[in-house]
């Protein structure tokens, strides 16, 4: 996946507005919902997430082709899942027989991985990071054992840090690139030279952000603060995907 | 540097390695039939660079990111679904493998044999975690499991290992010199 899928773009819309506690509440729902989801459901869920996509302005075509990794992965579900089950074989293959219901069911599964992905990525897109941070952070406090301010902390860096990296990374291979390292043979020295490098930058970058960290006395006992409020828009967008996961359960 | 600045710094590499982590899985290096994904890699250097807890809290706050939706895991997944869909096994593996190489690591003090060994224990224990979850969740034999979940990323793996030690090794100098005491300033002379 491409930078361009992953991180926050600015926009004026009410999904950037809403609650991210909603938004994450939201999320947790329709995961939960899609390890149940039928066909219909899927696609019910799919069409909401890319209808919400251009709702943020996001350009959907760029972002199903930032994905094209993804879809081989899905794919590769698919073909197992095909190949595997026992039934009545598909365009009539004997040697790699692929099977009508392995089929079915592959598709099944691949859909319901797509479309919280799409939501996961439209969550990353319209959150900041500091306030997925907050709410991550509210959300843990309840739970015993768990460090709940640097649990979140730690997630807010790490979502700070992918957009980061994914650059960096660009670079590095436009670099080998025009090297022509990427023509070599040895895959033992091409993975070395576009991750040893990489490596290097990307912890001098951390080192210079604990250093910043540090000398604004950043501690256990710091105060978060962030002012928590649930409008009516909130209310209405959780039972709005409450109302969506019922939906897909119901129509099966 | 004081304790406690050591902690930050190593909180903030733990977030850095789970970055890393999750950018393995978008990064993909095509060698042979089967392209290399540099998500476990990234795994087993966290181990190495941050000793057990560390590197296991880094692959925890990795999985717990995906868990909230945000699309971390390979090729850009996100959800409970993926979490415990077919490839749960191999994420959780990470979790269990991070920790076990670590403290080989950490036990060994850090010997070159020890450590590579400890890298071959935690690449069989992510499969070992990995495949039957495959196997019960696909619901195929475990000759297929091995087959489609294993077989294919073995040459890979022991790529990843060797590019693993490499990195490490030269990366090592780098991470500690941050974490080593820093040396006192001379204090400055009373003015008379």
């Amino acid at each position: 996946m491409a930078a361009v899928a992953f991180g926050y773009h600015h926009a004026a819309t009410w999904l950037h507005g809403l609650d991210v506690r909603v938004k994450l509440a939201a999320m947790v729902l329709l995961s939960m919902a899609s390890l149940r989801a039928g066909g219909a459901a899927i696609v019910l869920a799919i069409s909401v997430a890319l209808l919400l996509l251009r709702h943020v302005r996001q350009p959907v075509a760029r972002w199903l082709v930032s994905l094209r990794w993804y879809a081989v992965l899905l794919a590769g579900i698919v073909l197992v899942r095909a190949l595997t089950t026992p039934g009545e074989p598909l365009f009539g293959m004997s040697r790699w027989p692929l099977s009508g219901p392995g089929m079915e069911e592959g598709l099944l599964l691949a859909g319901r991985l797509l479309f919280v992905t799409l939501f996961g990525l439209l969550l990353a897109a319209t959150t900041r990071p500091s306030q997925i941070r907050s709410a991550v952070e509210w959300y843990l406090r309840p739970v015993p054992f768990v460090p709940h301010r640097q649990a979140a902390t730690m997630i807010g860096l790490l979502v700070r840090f992918i957009p980061v990296i994914l650059t960096q990374a660009t670079e590095q291979g436009e670099a080998l690139r025009a090297r022509a390292i990427d023509n070599r043979r040895n895959p033992l020295r091409r993975t070395v030279f576009l991750c040893m490098p990489l490596l290097r930058r990307t912890f001098v970058t951390a080192d210079r952000l604990a250093l910043a960290m540090e000398a604004r006395c950043y501690g256990s006992q710091r105060s978060t603060g962030h002012p928590w409020r649930m409008t009516v828009r909130d209310w209405s967008a959780l039972a709005g995907a409450g109302g969506l996961c019922l939906t897909m359960l119901a129509i099966g | 540097m004081n304790e406690n600045s050591t902690d930050l710094r190593k909180m903030v590499l733990a977030s850095l390695m789970a970055a890393l982590i999750a950018v393995g899985g978008y990064i993909a290096i095509p060698v042979g039939p089967v392209p290399i994904v540099l998500q476990n890699l990234f795994v087993l250097v966290a181990a190495l660079l941050l000793g057990s807890r560390w590197a296991a809290a880094s692959v925890a706050v990795y999985l717990l990111a995906g868990a909230c939706g945000l699309p971390v895991f390979a090729g850009g997944g996100a959800g409970l679904g993926h979490l415990f869909g077919p490839r749960g096994g191999y994420l959780f593996g990470f979790l269990v493998a991070a920790w076990v190489v670590g403290r080989i690591s950490e036990a060994s003090r850090q010997r070159p044999a020890a450590e590579i060994a400890g890298m071959v224990i935690g690449s069989l224990i992510i499969y070992a975690i990995g495949v039957p979850w495959l196997k019960t969740l696909l619901g195929i034999s475990f000759g297929k499991a091995l087959t489609v979940g294993m077989y294919p990323f073995v040459p890979g793996d022991a790529l990843k290992i060797a590019a693993s030690w490499l990195i490490v090794r030269s990366v090592r100098p780098l991470v500690h010199a941050g974490m080593r005491p820093q040396r006192a300033l001379s204090p400055v002379e009373p003015v008379e």
